[in-house]
């Protein structure tokens, strides 16, 4: 009988395909690894798993029957149960109440019974030694207790197919030993587990087997006896390692002339201060695990997280808000295009204009001419931006900057979900706002984006960051991929937080 | 001792309790015999209405809901009530009919939000319109009456100590309780904090909100019911103050628009507040058209207070990054 | 190309356009003569009473974060209230009534818009609270008693005509231009545009948001207060609260005109056509011999049907 298979799965958002393809088996007590980068399509699989996403095509079969969940509950129903990477906790509900939430505990079916989901909580809590936190609320806890409860959550609802999606980043290392305890005990109960993660060391020491995904596809599925880490990487980017790391430097002494340079400008979440001096013409990249403060940083270079200061082109600037650092010629670029980046409903003319609309000159751009050297594909530019491809509209949404002339541009993740082509393209145009003098700073959880555009740019380096610091400068033919990632994990012997 | 105190300072009740004790001092001053059994009485019965009211709503915005036809239901139960009655309807008869008109609204409420996904501001915007057209239909203008006995007997003391009005609000509180103690409780707080994430844990969360309506459509009707007892005849426009005087109570209150925080006691404090303001007007020998002006303005005042203060607890950044 | 082009941009206006046909027609039937120039001539100024108020909630709406302006009513009635104290009935004092209404309306805006923006209160829980105060400043105002009368003039313009074609029809289709105007051409209401449609981006794109939302509440209080003295030309007295159905009747213009309630997007002609929509339909339920409160009923019930048809959130399930 097939415990669980998942076969041809199919899933897109309007023009953006996040599964072109995907295909798995694994048996009972299996401990899967799913390897992937961005947009590689594994947490929307985990999510169409987990019934809040609805498949386009396919089917999944699980314990020898087709299995559908219409409904997140549906999933549970079957035991089917999924942890959220952003997390599934409500913070105005204290830990014992987000536990129990899926399955509260009745007295006489009509009451909450709170002794019982007391007595829940701390089962689930005791094995991994937070039974001291039940009462308190979410919102209080720290990162890594706020995992380790997503966690316990699941554990409590008794899984019979367990998906866990990237929960051990935020964990403190004797958590993860923990959590490696209990999902070793799952798997000798028969419980198949799926272990989303891009962390090496517990993908070998825990999983039996692993599947790599790249760009919505399944590349290959394989026993962890048969792989080595290299042999990930390679397939996870597709290209082949390299030579060694070198130690970080911050102040360059270079003849030319600095643009920007920041001191002692702090990073809120972590608390530490940055120290940084870009010069004219420089393509910066910002590598690291996710959330290291790559973002954080760039968002408070632009005067979003609070006001900050340091000097650009010799003068001192103050930013005090998002509408000073666009004066002052600053740009920024998010990966999150909906959220952040495209007016959807309105035309592309409006979405170039906005900048130009507002705070800059009183020229109107010269669209045809902006769009065409992009190589947009469009039919007028009165057509909703929303019909663009998703490069297309990146694109649109680059070209209001690039059209005012900024000084800085920084980008956060700006290719995420983003096909080759116009990827290529992007990164064509901000080689060419460099050789005009200004200087580019992009954060990238995507490696090989980072290689391709800093590697053959004479003024560019690759920053790895870590726990809101530089720790790693890399420079000209020591920017790889295999760099990067080394760079970037955690090393072993180390302490970690 | 120290946990307690810390305890009730954070409780989103708090604030407004301060409030009436200041108020109610205040107002010792002006009121003859203010701190006696027959004010709190009398009190009780002309703001019984507005404290149902304001639980009604509560439970709406906890779940990041808002109900704009609660005034409405209001009316329209009340001119229901009286028009039975005044066709020969038994009072208890009349009044049952007056509660499930208040459901069937809500249970329209819950229908087009829950099920039917319409936004919450608009849908009850619309049936709004709904219930005033039908309370205007049924009585174009006040008129009518109800059976003296049960006025009496709605501001009398029951037992000699009992203000009649409590017992309505017990009854609304027993509502309430029927949330709070249940599972259906957490599930409200959870979904007005994040429906997203209350769907993903597997909550029912369109059920829970078809029910959040018909619970208010149901308190509004117990809220006119009270409210006959106190006027004694139908008005078909009565109920027309009472859905912001609601909201306000209830931001006052500390219930957060946002939704999932706050509780039915603050909107009960937050009532008692407004009234007390509203007393105060009164007592103060405004000239009558000053009057709504006043009301007005202290609503308005009120509510800008609430939103200060809840702007310098949270202090939330401009813009946090979307992903760490 | 064009006619596709033009065929998307008209498409809009389809369901106002054929709900005007029809109940032109179900009026005619229903009660002969209802179609007749002159009748028309009365739903087309009713409309464009109706028309004002709708600058404000298309305003609003079009601004986007759940904005709404359940004062407009409550707005509408106090221009008319005053603007009779303050003309007493003379024309000589129009200017002076204009002014002061003008005065109020900013006012009025600039107390709503700084709260919306400042102090984080939501437009619905601020205009709904401001209405009530608005209310209360007109009873205070006027004590209770409306005095004054409407100027000659303003009657003239209510009811009078030049040649076949009403004041008010004309004043409708001048407000439709320079409303499209302001918000196709101005620097504002472009901006406008791209705050209702995505707020945050509109921040990161160095845009003034405060500024743009607070000022479109202004505009908005100056078009209610200076709405509710077209009304009163229209009416010839002033009475309280009688601007108090244009709330909800406004609503439901911009939502047939097609403007969603999300933001970001609609047109002023849109909420002109649903304004005729909606006076069309109250004229016909008169001409039937509908009671107010039935009239008011289905007046809420359309509204209701029209939110199933355009105003539903999207499904948690992706």
């Amino acid at each position: 009988m097939t415990f669980f298979a998942v076969k041809s799965i199919a899933k897109r958002y309007g023009s953006v395909v996040a599964i072109q393809e995907a295909s798995l088996e694994i048996k009972p007590g299996e401990i899967r690894a799913i390897l992937g980068g961005n947009g590689s399509g594994k947490s929307t699989l985990a999510k169409i798993i987990g019934g809040a996403v609805s498949p386009d095509s396919g089917e999944i079969i699980f314990e020898g029957k087709p299995y559908r969940a219409a409904s997140p509950a549906q999933a549970k129903q079957q035991k089917v149960i999924i942890t959220s990477q952003e997390l599934s906790l409500l913070t105005n509900l204290t830990v014992e109440e987000n536990l129990v939430l899926p399955a509260i505990p009745t007295k006489g079916k009509l009451f909450t019974n709170r002794k019982e989901m007391r007595k829940q909580a701390l089962q689930v809590l005791d094995r991994v030694g937070l039974s001291h936190i039940a009462e308190v609320l979410v919102e209080y806890l720290p990162e890594n207790q706020k995992f380790m409860v997503e966690f316990c959550k699941a554990l409590l609802q008794q899984p019979k197919l367990l998906v866990i999606d990237e929960i051990t980043s935020a964990l403190f290392r004797e958590e993860v030993e923990i959590f490696k305890q209990i999902v070793k005990e799952l798997s000798q109960q028969g419980v198949g587990i799926l272990f989303i993660s891009h962390r090496m060391g517990e993908i070998f020491s825990l999983c039996d087997s692993v599947t790599v995904m790249r760009n919505g596809q399944v590349i290959g599925t394989y026993n962890i006896a048969d792989v080595n880490e290299d042999m990930l990487v390679e397939m996870l980017t597709g290209t082949k390692a390299k030579s060694a790391v070198r130690p970080a430097v911050e102040h360059i002494e270079d003849a030319d002339k600095t643009l920007l340079s920041v001191r002692d400008m702090l990073l809120p979440s972590f608390g530490t201060r940055i120290n940084l001096d870009i010069k004219h013409g420089e393509m910066i990249g910002i590598a690291g695990l996710q959330g290291q403060g790559q973002s954080e940083f760039v968002r408070a270079l632009f005067g979003m997280l609070g006001p900050v200061r340091f000097r650009l082109d010799d003068k001192e600037v103050h930013i005090h808000s998002v509408r000073r650092a666009v004066k002052e010629g600053m740009a920024f670029l998010s990966g999150d295009r909906e959220r952040e980046g495209t007016f959807s409903i309105r035309s592309i003319s409006e979405n170039l204009e906005a900048v130009n609309t507002s705070a800059l000159s009183r020229k109107p751009l010269n669209q045809k001419e902006l769009l065409d050297s992009y190589g947009v594909k469009f039919d007028n530019v009165k057509q909703p931006i929303r019909t663009l491809s998703g490069g297309n509209q990146q694109k649109v949404v680059i070209a209001r900057w690039t059209g005012v002339k900024p000084k800085v541009l920084l980008a956060d993740d700006p290719t995420k979900g983003i096909d080759v082509q116009a990827r290529r393209d992007v990164h064509a145009i901000f080689s060419d706002l460099t050789a005009s003098g200004s200087a580019v700073i992009i954060v990238s959880s995507d490696d090989e984006e980072l290689v391709n555009l800093t590697k053959n740019h004479p003024n560019s380096r690759v920053l790895v960051m870590y726990g809101g610091q530089f720790v790693h400068t890399l420079r000209g033919d020591d920017i790889t991929v295999h760099n990067i990632i080394s760079a970037s994990l955690p090393r072993e012997g180390v302490e970690s937080k | 001792m120290n946990r307690t105190l810390n305890k009730m300072t954070n409780w989103t009740s708090f604030p407004s309790l301060v409030l009436i004790i200041v108020l109610a001092i205040v107002n010792s001053f002006f009121v003859h015999k203010f701190f006696s059994l027959n004010y709190a009485s009398s009190f009780l019965t002309s703001y019984t209405p507005l404290i149902i009211c304001a639980m009604a709503q509560t439970i709406v915005l906890l779940g990041r809901g808002i109900d704009l036809s609660i005034g409405s239901v209001v009316s329209l139960v009340n001119v229901t009530v009286v028009t039975l009655v005044g066709m020969g309807w038994s009072l208890p008869l009349a009044m049952l009919v007056g509660v499930l008109t208040g459901m069937a609204v809500g249970i329209l409420n819950g229908f087009v939000i829950g099920i039917l996904r319409v936004t919450p501001l608009l849908a009850t915007l619309a049936t709004s319109s709904i219930a005033a057209g039908a309370a205007l239909w049924i009585m174009p203008y006040p008129g009518g009456s109800v059976s003296i006995d049960y006025v009496l007997w709605y501001q009398s003391l029951i037992f000699g100590f009992i203000p009649a009005p409590l017992i309505f609000i017990v009854v609304a509180l027993l509502i309430w309780f029927l949330w709070r103690y249940t599972p259906a409780g957490l599930q409200l707080y959870a979904m007005g904090k994040d429906i997203h994430k209350t769907y993903v844990s597997g909550v029912p969360v369109h059920r829970t909100q078809f029910f959040i309506y018909m619970t208010s459509g149901i308190l509004s009707g117990i809220a006119a019911i009270a409210l006959t007892g106190n006027t004694g005849a139908g008005d078909p426009l009565i109920g027309e103050s009472y859905t912001l005087h609601a909201v306000a109570a209830s931001v006052i209150g500390g219930v957060s628009l946002m939704g999932g925080s706050g509780d039915t006691y603050g909107s009960i404090f937050g009532s008692i507040f407004l009234g007390l303001a509203f007393q105060l007007v009164f007592v103060l020998h405004f000239p009558s058209y000053y009057q709504d002006l006043a009301s007005g303005v202290i609503v308005l005042v009120g509510i800008i207070g609430a939103s200060l203060m809840k702007l310098r607890s949270s202090r939330p950044r401009i813009m946090s990054t979307s992903s760490r | 190309m064009f006619f596709s082009n033009l065929r998307k941009r008209i498409g809009i206006y389809i369901p106002s356009l054929s709900a005007i046909v029809l109940l032109l027609i179900l009026g005619q039937i229903l009660s002969p003569g209802f179609a007749s120039p002159s009748n028309i001539g009365n739903i087309m100024a009713m409309a464009t009473v109706l028309a004002m108020a709708a600058i404000a909630q298309t305003l609003i709406v079009i601004s986007g974060n759940e904005g709404i302006d359940l004062s407009i009513g409550a707005v509408m009635s106090m221009g008319a209230l005053l603007g009779a104290v303050f003309s007493q009935g003379m024309n000589e004092n129009i200017w002076y009534a204009v002014l002061m209404l003008t005065v109020l309306g900013i006012i009025i805006g600039l107390i709503n818009g700084v709260a919306i923006q400042y102090i984080k209160i939501p437009p619905l829980v601020m205009t709904l609270s401001m209405a009530s105060v608005v209310n209360g400043f007109s009873l205070a105002y006027t004590k209770g008693l409306p005095t004054g009368s409407a100027p000659e003039w303003l009657v003239q313009l209510g009811i009078g005509h030049v040649g076949p074609i009403r004041w008010l029809l004309i004043l409708g289709i001048v407000l439709v231009l320079i409303m499209e105007l302001i918000l196709r051409k101005t620097r504002y209401g472009r901006t406008l545009y791209l705050v209702g449609s995505n707020r945050r981006a509109a921040i990161l794109s160095g845009i003034n948001v405060n500024l743009n939302v607070i000022l479109t509440y202004v505009i908005a209080g100056v078009a209610g207060s200076l709405g509710g003295l077209i009304m009163l030309g229209y009416v010839g007295v002033a009475q309280l609260e009688m601007g108090a159905d244009y709330t909800m009747l406004s609503v439901a213009a911009v939502v047939i005109g097609g403007t969603l309630l999300s933001g970001g997007s609609g047109t002023y002609l849109g909420s002109a056509l649903g304004s005729i929509v909606l006076i069309l339909l109250t004229s016909v339920l008169i001409a039937v011999g509908m009671p107010a409160g039935i009239r008011v009923l289905i007046q809420g019930l359309i509204l209701l049907l029209i939110l199933l048809a355009y105003s539903r959130e999207p499904k948690l399930r992706q």
